[in-house]
């Protein structure tokens, strides 16, 4: 008996070994029998489906607290004359000066945030002019938008500079201002009058600046609203043998009531005669394109009537991936116009309000021949939805650039355009 | 208890293999055709013989080549086996990867057990492979509207058989015996695509359920030709049968099920009249030697595809087997025994004007343990497949085989044991 024990625990034992050694391994691919396969499924590439595309224009957009200050006006051949100018506070600091000490000058430093808009090379203007109306939010709003009114200023200038933008370079730009107005407020700084005594006086004294800029067509340039960057500056001298040179920083304040003027002038362009608001034009009706400028409301939408044609294919097909390509017009972004860097599409309905993003594609640059310059979104999830839409659709995406003052643009080619247009490439998986 | 500890040891290792037994692990290219490899082995005590057995007949071994040898057993004993094969596979072929060239498995392949229910009738009910699909191919996928893609294509199942074999002892001279075998088993087919360009991945699966009733009919004649040499032939006949095959289709993109177990047309698969004959002799109980052949009608199956069809095939296949026995009492007990056998198949697939043959030898050992009521069998099978030529691939193997068998009374009533 204990033979046949010992033989079982043996045959166990072989048994686990053959187990072990032989189970592990995993059967391998032979090149034999693709003649053999027998394939039901059929992957095929439509990009035959034809996108609507569409213009709507923003009834009004916020431009308060956006961070960037805008200043100067430019005339776009497809998007028309824009006009920019600023509205900001200026704070009282601590600040500490002698008696004796020496009024020497009064500037407005800016610093670029390296956004432009327009012909850099032309020379600029700016002007700086002080307000004589309070910047205040009207009552139960808490932004300011595009088209309200401009706050009054004073006719005459408190200084001006001409200047090229230089976009690429960060350094700081200083305006000198006017001495009768800087002597006027260092003397209150000597005295310690009462303007000067808390903030409150003093932005009923100094109720703020706006900067315009002259001529109409030369760029618009954005420069960074921070205590640290946009200020106005009081220079002064010690009274002494060094007489050194001091000076007293008046820093913005309130950016949150900073804002932005923003308007546009479309006549003779092929936006002259767009509505503002629902209903959207389409590109039939607008050169065969859609429009998107975010900074002055204009946004693409587009949408897929056709898309349920899939299902004449094949009903039980589904969309393995759906890609949006957008290709901008040839010629449409030549120097010194710009493509969005990055645009979004968010989800809208018939009302065109706004929705979640759906997707965001960054600009692509062809570099070589240009021809594949654009942008293309993954519409995958959004596409696999919209083809179960059994009622009338009147969903949309809204195609915009994220940053409200970003002056770039892009103009969109209907269908009807050459090669470079929006188009829709769809991976079909039809199962025979 | 003994007994039943016995048993629940055999069964901890069937669970144990059948656990992994029934998947697959080996590439087995041609079963991509039909139902797939149709099985030539009986994982039973014919293996060390190349599975020569049409003319076999024992009194405690279950040959399931003739249904006539059941009647053979011994009286008023069941049989209980089990065979497990391990097989590794290289293969050749021109662009087979030279590292990537041989794989293996080790399966649980037969069940088996046997009762003599009276002195002339015997029966057995047997769990065997009919036929193996294991295949894995990489294809070039085409992209409608541009471009392509790699599919990879994994091909697993099989048919497997059922059987209650009868068989009955007219007289000494003759027996009779008909399998009556229940075949069934899915052979199924997935295409796995991952595809960079839509980033996506699809599964699609064609499944066909085979079941059908297959019959054999078998007789052995014995007979003696002097008082040392006994001689037995055999006669095997399967009728054509067409396999139902109920075929449906699954797939699955990016982990949603797209299509669930849609029914298409069915896949029926004509199995050939299977005619085999064989003989055997035997000398002093102990030295014996068997040839057998087989012939199936595949041409009259009429299976054509593109560059393939399945054409008649003849198997040839002879083997000795030496039995050291020792006499004890008036009984002769078996010691050990010593197998040995060689074969020829012309095999019934016929690809690219080229009829694959398959050819090899075997050897094998076995012994009596645990006072006779339990037999250890092994065979080594060397033998190759198929040709490199007309791009074809050549399958050399090497496969053990390992049979179990364990007998006692059937009934308490006869002798005791001890």
């Amino acid at each position: 008996m204990n033979m046949t024990v010992g033989l079982r625990k043996g045959w166990i034992g072989l048994g686990a070994i053959l187990f072990f050694a032989l189970g592990a391994c995993n059967k391998k691919e032979i090149p034999f029998g693709e003649n053999f396969v027998e394939s039901f499924t059929d992957i095929m590439i439509i990009d035959t489906l034809t996108p609507v595309i569409s213009t709507y224009k923003l009834d009004s957009f916020p431009t308060s607290g956006t961070g960037t200050l805008l200043v100067g006006s430019f005339k776009d051949t497809v998007f028309g004359q824009t006009n920019t100018s600023s509205f900001f506070q200026i704070g009282l600091p601590t600040f500490s000066i002698n008696r004796e000490d020496l009024y020497d000058s009064l500037t407005l430093i800016l610093s670029p945030n390296n956004e432009y808009y327009g012909d850099t090379t032309v020379t600029q203007q700016i002007s700086v002019h002080e307000l004589t109306q309070t910047i205040a939010l009207p009552t139960g709003r808490f932004q300011f938008y595009n088209n309200r009114p401009a706050f009054a200023s004073s006719p005459s200038p408190l200084g001006q500079r001409s200047l090229k933008p230089r976009p690429s370079r960060s350094d700081s730009i200083e305006i000198r201002l006017s001495d009768v107005k800087g002597a006027e407020l260092f003397q209150k700084l000597i005295d310690r009058t009462t303007e000067v005594q808390n903030q409150e006086n003093f932005l009923r004294y100094f109720r703020g600046i706006t900067l315009k800029s002259t001529p109409s067509n030369a760029a618009i340039t954005g420069y960074n609203v921070g205590d640290t960057t946009l200020k106005m500056r009081l220079y002064y001298r010690e009274r002494n043998i060094t007489s050194a040179k001091r000076y007293i920083d008046f820093p913005v304040i309130n950016t949150s009531l900073q804002h932005n003027l923003i308007t546009a002038n479309r006549s003779g362009t092929p936006l002259k005669n767009l509505p503002a608001g629902f209903p959207v034009v389409p590109s039939s009706l607008l050169d065969s394109a859609a429009y998107v400028q975010s900074a002055s409301g204009l946004y693409g939408r587009v949408s897929f009537p056709s898309l349920q044609n899939l299902l004449n294919i094949d009903k039980s097909g589904r969309i393995l991936r759906a890609e949006l390509i957008i290709k901008p017009v040839p010629r449409s972004f030549v120097t010194p116009y710009r493509l969005p860097a990055q645009l979004n599409l968010s989800l809208t309905d018939r009302t065109n309000a706004i929705g979640p993003v759906q997707a965001t594609a960054n600009l692509f640059t062809d570099f070589l021949t240009g021809d594949n310059t654009g942008y293309t979104f993954d519409l995958t999830a959004y596409l696999q939805n919209q083809i179960t839409v059994n009622v009338v659709n009147q969903q949309g995406l809204l195609i915009y650039s994220n940053s409200a003052t970003d002056f770039s643009r892009l103009v969109i080619g209907d269908e009807k355009s050459g090669r470079s247009r929006i188009q829709v490439r769809i991976f079909y998986l039809v199962i025979k | 208890m003994k007994n039943l500890s016995r048993i629940l040891s055999l069964l901890l290792l069937t669970v144990l293999f059948t656990a992994r037994g029934f998947s697959q692990n080996i590439s087995m290219p041609y079963s991509i055709i039909g139902i797939g490899d149709i099985e030539n082995s009986y994982f039973n005590r014919n293996s060390g013989m190349a599975n020569t057995g049409y003319a076999m007949r024992s009194g405690r071994n279950l040959y399931q080549a003739n249904p006539a040898s059941y009647s053979a057993m011994d009286n008023q004993f069941f049989t209980f086996e089990l065979g497990a094969q391990g097989k590794t596979v290289t293969y050749q072929g021109t662009d087979v990867d030279p590292n990537e060239n041989s794989n293996g498995d080790f399966a649980i392949k037969r069940l088996a057990a046997g009762f003599k229910l009276s002195n002339r009738w015997g029966s057995s009910v047997i769990l065997s492979p009919y036929s193996n699909v294991s295949y894995l191919v990489v294809s070039n996928k085409n992209i409608i509207g541009g471009g392509g893609t790699t599919s990879v294509i994994d091909g697993n199942g099989g048919v497997n058989q059922i059987l209650i074999g009868n068989s009955y002892q007219f007289s000494k001279n003759l027996s009779v015996g008909i399998n009556t075998a229940y075949l069934f088993g899915s052979v199924k087919q997935t295409e796995n695509i991952l595809d960079a360009s839509s980033q996506s991945t699809i599964a699609t699966t064609l499944n066909t359920y085979y079941q059908k009733f297959n019959f054999t009919y078998g007789l052995q004649y014995m007979a003696k030709l002097n008082s040392k040499l006994n001689y037995n032939l055999g006669l095997v006949y399967s009728p054509q049968n067409k396999l139902k095959g109920e075929t449906s289709k699954t797939a699955i993109s990016n982990g949603t099920e797209i299509v669930r177990d849609e029914i298409i047309d069915p896949r029926n698969f004509t199995l050939p009249a299977t005619y085999g004959i064989g003989m055997s002799l035997t000398r002093n109980r102990s030295l014996t030697f068997a040839a057998d052949f087989k012939y199936q009608d595949w041409d009259a199956v009429k299976y054509k595809r593109e560059n393939a069809s399945l054409v008649s095939s003849q198997r040839y296949s002879a083997g000795v087997d030496y039995n050291k026995l020792r006499a004890e009492k008036d009984a002769l007990y078996e010691v050990f025994n010593l197998q040995a056998g060689v074969f020829y198949n012309n095999s019934q697939i016929r690809i690219n004007g080229e009829q694959l043959s398959e050819y090899g030898f075997t050897v094998g050992a076995g012994k009596p343990v645990g006072r006779g009521r339990i037999n250890l069998n092994t065979a080594l099978e060397v033998g190759t497949r198929g040709t490199t030529k007309q791009n074809l691939i050549k399958e050399n193997y090497v496969q053990l085989t390992l049979v179990i068998s364990y007998r006692d009374f059937w009934f308490t009533k006869g002798r005791k044991y001890d």
